[in-house]
């Protein structure tokens, strides 16, 4: 055996010990070096594979980055990384026969390095590593990070943002219309006599009716508003950029909208049908001297003054004249 | 310090634009969608230097991807992108969600070395072609930094000794635009093999 024959077949064996797949081709791009794990992985023997092109053993890979990156390791000396979030998988591998038949193939990431003895070892080394566990896993957790962000700052009855969150988020659009000057409106609305819907038509049917309450508001809002679960039958919402006229208007559609949802509510006093007290009020010019707290509060004022005029109406109360309007 | 007349200027604006031209048409076989990169503008300057522009009010911290290059001259290449322009790429690019630095995974910081990468080799053989030289690399390595010392890191800087060819560019994926920069740190022997194969370049062109 000749040196050079020896030594090719010291570096098939070294490269059989490494558990990645590991690949070197000839300066046209045959299989040189075809390791233990490319065997197993690719099933395809060794000694069916020597000396045939790699894109005649892999043909998905034409025209592909990877076809081009090999090209360059060996034209051009120039190495590269085929990372798994860039590239899908190109070659057919599979860690075992059950995933070859449901063609469920390895997420692998490829080293492609120049190598310096095309005689002995090849022109191009291939590293292909199995990340396959690690992209799944990487996949579970993003989605339970997401998971966990949707269930503690979603109402899970209604989805719409809990009231913590919501808080939050009313915070954060305060100070934005403090740092542009823009106003901020916030509406908060609660269903009349809900006690006596639920006592007349029951928990689940209430629970029906909280949804498709929810689900108008969310319809409702123009782009950029927040709706929030305040309490058990109250909702609130912020409107961002809208005068004392436009957030009046809106607060006397919504009203309307609830009622022409024609939800019976036979146990009612105020109608025949489901209805909702609103109360709003706008910081018109963010630089007075208010707070977050204040604009709420006057909200909830206006809302106690809808209830009092006998429910089913929308109220607003001015900040800035301290008296309170029908909205319209 | 050396400087680089206007017509060196010009010409390695010329081969690199070619360079990224070649990198813009890999980034899009990989997105699957046209990525347009911007014909860049370059300066020669001390490494301190390159640091302020890049220390400058948009870089807080960075996402780099360092290659060796050698050969006819030798270099670390560095494409080098804000925070914020990095975690564009990277959602852009690979389809993650809206991530702090923090959060990336080994799988984006792979595809940041992937985009730096592709960004690197084109530029290089693109010298390489001109010049009619060789140039080897290595593979690439990802890092993020957040001060001065990690621009350079392990790297030879004697502020004497060493420059650094500063490349702007701007890339266009999904219409949205991605600022970012690419070092080629040089020492001056490394230099002057270049200034001299440009030379002999604009000499076979006529141009010198």
């Amino acid at each position: 055996m000749s040196g050079a024959a020896l030594m090719a077949g010291q570096l098939a064996a070294f490269a059989d010990a490494f558990s990645l797949g590991v690949v070197t081709l000839d300066a046209d791009q045959h299989v040189v070096i075809w390791n233990r794990w490319m065997e197993e992985c690719a099933g395809l023997k060794r000694d069916d594979v020597l000396g045939r092109p790699l894109a005649e053993l892999f043909p998905d890979i034409a025209g592909t980055r990877l076809a081009e990156a090999i090209d360059f390791a060996i034209r051009r000396r120039m190495p590269a990384i085929l990372s798994p979030a860039l590239n899908r998988s190109l070659l057919r591998l599979y860690k075992d026969d059950d995933d070859r038949r449901h063609d469920r193939r390895m997420r692998h990431l490829i080293h492609i390095v120049h190598l310096r003895d095309p005689a002995q070892a090849g022109a191009c080394l291939l590293q292909i590593s199995d990340v396959t566990a690690a992209v799944n896993r990487e996949r579970l957790l993003r989605q339970q990070a997401e998971n966990l962000r949707v269930a503690t700052q979603m109402d899970a009855l209604t989805g719409v943002f809990n009231r913590r969150h919501f808080d939050v988020l009313l915070g954060q659009e305060f100070r934005k219309a403090q740092a542009s000057g823009a106003p901020l409106g916030v509406v908060q609305l609660d269903i009349d006599e809900y006690g006596r819907f639920s006592t007349f038509y029951g928990q689940a049917a209430a629970e029906r009716c909280l949804l498709d309450v929810a689900n108008a508001l969310k319809d409702s809002v123009p782009d950029g508003g927040i709706v929030g679960r305040y309490g058990d039958d109250q909702f609130a919402i912020v409107l961002s950029g809208l005068d004392e006229d436009a957030v009046s208007e809106f607060a006397e559609n919504l009203r309307l909208r609830i009622v022409a949802m024609a939800i019976p509510h036979e146990g009612a006093k105020s109608g025949r049908f489901l209805s909702v007290s609103v109360g709003a009020a706008v910081m018109e010019s963010p630089g007075q001297e208010i707070d977050v707290n204040a604009l709420v509060s006057s909200s909830d004022i206006a809302l106690f003054q809808a209830r009092n005029e006998g429910r089913n109406a929308a109220i607003l109360f001015s900040m800035a004249e301290g008296n309170f309007r029908n909205c319209a | 310090m050396i400087k680089l007349t206007e017509l060196q200027r010009d010409a390695l604006a010329e081969i690199f634009n070619i360079g990224v031209g070649r990198a813009a048409s890999s980034l899009s076989l990989v997105v699957g969608e046209e990525v347009v990169m911007s014909a860049p503008t370059i300066t020669l300057c001390r490494p301190e230097e390159a640091e302020s522009v890049l220390i400058g009010a948009e870089f807080r911290q960075f996402s780099m991807v360092s290659q060796e290059f050698s050969g006819s001259f030798d270099s670390r290449a560095m494409p080098v992108f804000p925070e914020s322009n990095a975690l564009e790429i990277v959602r852009l690019m690979a389809g993650a969600a809206n991530l702090s630095l923090e959060e990336l995974s080994e799988f984006e910081q792979e595809a940041m070395s992937e985009v730096g990468n592709i960004i690197l080799n084109a530029c290089m053989s693109a010298l390489a072609d001109m010049f009619r030289v060789e140039l080897e690399g290595s593979l690439p390595m990802h890092r993020f930094g957040d001060s001065k010392s990690i621009i350079f890191q392990g790297a030879a800087v004697d502020d004497d000794e060493s420059v650094v060819l500063l490349l702007q560019v701007d890339m266009y994926i999904s219409q949205r635009r991605v600022h970012g920069h690419i070092l080629f740190l040089l020492n001056v022997r490394s230099l002057s093999n270049l200034l001299g194969l440009l030379d002999r370049y604009l000499k076979e062109q006529g141009l010198a």
